[in-house]
């Protein structure tokens, strides 16, 4: 691979056993650099001075799926077909590339839009049409852990094995520890240093122990009774649902993608409001549509979407100040979810000047800030290494224990068996 | 990843903005437009091109999916792209009172340029709080282009400066390192070697769609000449029921086009009748009260005329199949850049109604939305504006990037595509057209 200088130390020389090799899957910390590494590669990045890795001198494409999935979707085919034929003309791979979409069920899509699949279906798209273009080097970077776990043997099958001769493949991922049929990962040395943006940011690890000074009193019981939900024109998505949940437990909400996951989190904090049945909070009926976000806090998936202050502690502390708490009230609790994720010494950085793993952590420390007895949490672990997850799986058990009702929507099997929590499957 | 990518990116998301906006508009039911924030961001980020571009194609789009009497409105949109491009030159987004004045100057211009086109194919009427001001002074004996000027110069200016000054806001809302991708507009050159000629087979995509793309084009032309030319209600009364509606049956699109009809042409066609017929009591040209019967036929001939242009235009864009966008616009000739700036903006619409609709969701959802009043929706507003900006700007990044190491603009402008299907549908609706023209023609030499 090509050569950049690094702290006076050779990319190359660091990956220097790597480079004869088809297949790598690098495992590695956040801000270990891999992501830099991998758009060095691609040539997306330069080396210390200012120059692209000499590879790409031979005039072969390369390409690069980030974690942001959705936009790595070419936005030139207005249905998932288009898209196929622009990246597939006239490729190497066309027998290989035919089979793998019928087996990851591409071909029940083609007459979709490509922008409106879910997270998965854009994932595996886009690494078929990455493959199509028959590329030097090929770098997926957390692309994998949003695919659910029925179709990953497939990809890793295709991926180690000699199907794709012309291309060299670097697998980057959070998860690698959980997937079968990876033939050996190798750790990312951990003095690399990059130049990317982001190693000028005074991030912490997180702080699970941190004080937290929120309310400590029990949550009150939550239970659904004879639920039922459409959107217009659409079949159910939640009929006659019955539930009860008891706060100082952990949920954890599983099923395929369209099972009903998100709609039940955003009925129960009041973006939607259920055709039928009641939801009860203790002994009284609470309706959530008529105060939306005051006993139910939602943290979605994507966190580019529920940001929207100039600076981290604003942020945080919006959702506490709009409900009317005090301002020194308001302060303590910034101050200590901003220790509790390591966001302390950030605090006036702009949200979305930062990178993606942060963006998470601040969506989800300005949820928790709001003080809701009942908190769902979607993917929280999405882009988090390993050591973060474990951290953030202990503030979860400290939220339960302080009395907080908790549900975690999650596809990571090493997550959901450190929460340990009830299982509740939608179908 | 260069300059041209990165412009090319950025016209789509643009386009996205404006609808996008135009939608949370409408799902707050404020009573503003709002309606070009997209095309002034392009404008001042990317330039003159890429701004118009933007104005054009959003009030094509908007008339596709939104209400399909925008599309007049163009010209407008034209005018709005070239007034910011000059307003920025000389500096006048840098300050506070440099911006207002530059609103209330954009106002005026916008004013000037959509006047006769609201008098010309609108009858001076639109279903907007304006109209209200135009019948007053209608009533009171204005000649109608006099009386929507005013009307104009009344609310335009408002709008547009509100419009600035959030856009300004906006921008510097953008966090530094994304912003200054767009600035100076030299962006780094990298590696992006041409593509490697790979033996490739220009297979050609054939198309198999009822119409072929040239003829949809030209009928669809056609229809819109002779309706703006007819004179008499029975003509386009007659071109509603006899061609159009039997076409929307078979096209599946009857569902649409009644939604269309009832709540976008109904309701102005009450307000045309109401001013024209009651108010006015006279067709244009004729002193106020001397003919209501005469007003109110002109009344029904605008609305007639707008259902029939409507219609045309749903029915032009609306059949076309997804899967055939691409290969309809290659016939139609549009290739190059155009080609992927149309494709781009036919493509982008799903998913910023997408993202519009969760940022409204995570706003409820972290509870800083604290009721549904229309007072605090409407406050609420630019706060949402902000995410769905920085999404764009770092997707039109990411997106370019993307286009440059896949070379994927060369390989969507090397497609070839041909064209497969029976004639007779083709010769008829042709032929159906010229005859249209044809009879308004010699009804009105």
């Amino acid at each position: 691979m090509g050569r950049a200088t690094v702290d006076k130390k050779p990319v190359t020389d660091l990956f220097a056993p790597l480079d004869t090799r088809r297949f790598l899957a690098l495992h590695g910390p956040n801000f270990s650099g891999r992501s830099y590494w991998l758009r060095f590669i691609t040539g997306l990045e330069t080396d210390m001075d200012g120059r692209y890795t000499s590879e790409l001198r031979d005039r072969r494409s390369c390409a690069y799926i980030g974690p942001e999935v959705y936009n790595a979707i070419s936005g030139l085919a207005p249905t998932v077909a288009d898209e196929l034929s622009i990246h597939l003309r006239g490729t190497r791979y066309a027998d290989a590339l035919g089979e793998m979409q019928e087996t990851l069920g591409l071909n029940a899509l083609r007459e979709r839009n490509p922008v409106t699949l879910s997270g998965g279906e854009q994932a595996m798209l886009t690494m078929v049409c990455a493959l199509g273009l028959c590329p030097l080097n090929l770098a997926i970077d957390s692309t994998i852990e949003q695919i659910s776990a029925e179709y990953r043997p497939v990809i890793f099958q295709a991926l180690t094995t000699d199907v794709f001769p012309f291309t060299s493949i670097a697998l980057a991922d959070n998860r690698l520890g959980e997937y079968d049929g990876l033939p050996e990962t190798t750790v990312i040395p951990g003095d690399m240093g990059a130049p990317a943006p982001q190693r000028l940011l005074p991030i912490d690890p997180l702080d699970p122990d941190a004080p937290l000074p929120l309310s400590t009193t029990q949550a009150p019981n939550l239970q659904l009774k004879g639920l039922d939900f459409r959107y217009p024109d659409g079949p159910y998505v939640i009929r006659k649902m019955d539930l009860a949940l008891t706060p100082g437990r952990v949920y954890t909400l599983t099923g395929r993608n369209g099972a009903g996951k998100s709609t039940l989190a955003k009925l129960l904090c009041g973006v939607l409001r259920p055709d039928a049945g009641r939801i009860l909070l203790g002994d009284m009926v609470y309706d959530p549509w008529k105060s939306p976000g005051r006993l139910v806090g939602f943290h979605f998936q994507n966190p580019d979407l529920q940001l929207f202050s100039l600076c981290i502690d604003q942020e945080i502390g919006a959702g506490p100040v709009a409900q009317g708490v005090e301002a020194t009230i308001v302060q303590d609790r910034v101050n200590a979810l901003l220790r509790l994720f390591g966001l302390s010494r950030m605090r006036d950085i702009h949200p979305l000047e930062t990178p993606f793993v942060i963006r998470k952590r601040i969506a989800l420390a300005a949820t928790i800030a709001m003080g809701c007895p009942w908190l769902i949490l979607d993917e929280p672990t999405l882009g988090q290494d390993d050591t973060t997850s474990k951290a953030l799986a202990a503030i979860v058990h400290r939220l339960c224990d302080q009395g907080f009702g908790m549900i975690i929507v999650s596809h990571s099997t090493m997550f959901r068996n450190l929460l340990n929590g009830t299982e509740i499957k939608m179908s | 990843m260069n300059d041209r990518t990165l412009r090319l990116a950025l016209i789509p998301l643009g386009i996205g903005v404006n609808m996008a906006i135009g939608t949370m508009v409408y799902m707050l039911k404020l009573p503003i437009y709002l309606d070009a924030i997209g095309t002034i961001i392009v404008t001042l980020l990317a330039g003159l091109r890429p701004g118009i571009l933007t104005a054009v194609l959003t009030q094509i789009i908007a008339g596709y999916t939104i209400n399909p009497v925008l599309p007049y409105f163009i010209p407008t949109g034209v005018a709005i792209a070239v007034y910011v491009h000059i307003a920025a030159r000389w500096g006048a987004f840098r300050t506070l009172g440099g911006t207002v004045v530059a609103g209330l100057g954009l106002g005026i211009v916008a004013g000037l340029v959509s006047a006769p086109i609201i008098v010309y194919v609108f009858g001076g009427v639109t279903a907007t709080g304006r109209s209200v001001l135009t019948a007053y002074l209608l009533s009171a004996g204005e000649r109608v282009l006099k009386a929507v000027l005013l009307s104009g110069a009344a609310a335009e200016p408002l709008d547009k400066t509100l419009q600035c000054i959030l856009v300004v806001w906006l921008l510097n809302a953008v966090p530094q390192s994304l912003i200054r991708r767009f600035y100076n507009g030299n962006f780094s050159e990298t590696a992006s070697p041409r593509p490697v000629v790979f033996p490739l087979s220009f297979d050609h995509r054939p198309v198999v769609q009822g119409i072929h793309p040239v003829v949809r084009g030209v009928a669809t032309l056609f229809g819109i000449a002779g309706t703006l030319m007819a004179k008499e209600p029975v003509f386009p009364l007659f071109f509603w029921l006899g061609i159009l509606v039997p076409l929307c049956l078979f096209t599946g699109l009857a569902r649409k086009h009644i939604r269309m009809v009832g709540g976008v042409v109904l309701p102005l066609a009450i307000v045309l009748v109401a001013v024209w017929g009651v108010l006015v009591g006279a067709p244009p040209g004729a002193p106020p009260g001397s003919d209501p019967d005469g007003g109110v036929r002109y009344a029904a001939l605008i609305a007639l005329k707008l259902t029939v242009l409507a219609g045309l235009f749903h029915l032009c864009f609306m059949s076309i199949p997804q899967s055939e966008l691409l290969s309809t616009f290659w016939h139609w000739g549009i290739r190059g850049d155009y080609l992927i700036v149309a494709i781009g903006a036919f493509t982008i619409w799903p998913e910023f109604k997408l993202r519009a609709e969760q940022i409204l969701t995570a706003r409820f959802a972290r509870g800083l939305m604290p009721d549904r009043r229309l007072f605090t929706r409407f406050f609420q507003l630019p706060y949402m504006l902000r995410p769905l900006l920085v999404w764009s700007l770092r997707a039109a990044v990411q997106r370019s990037e993307m286009w440059g190491q896949r070379h994927l603009l060369d390989r969507l402008g090397e497609m070839r595509h041909t064209y497969q299907g029976a004639w007779i549908s083709n010769t008829t609706l042709f032929l159906l057209s010229i005859a249209w023209v044809g009879l308004q023609w010699i009804k009105n030499p």
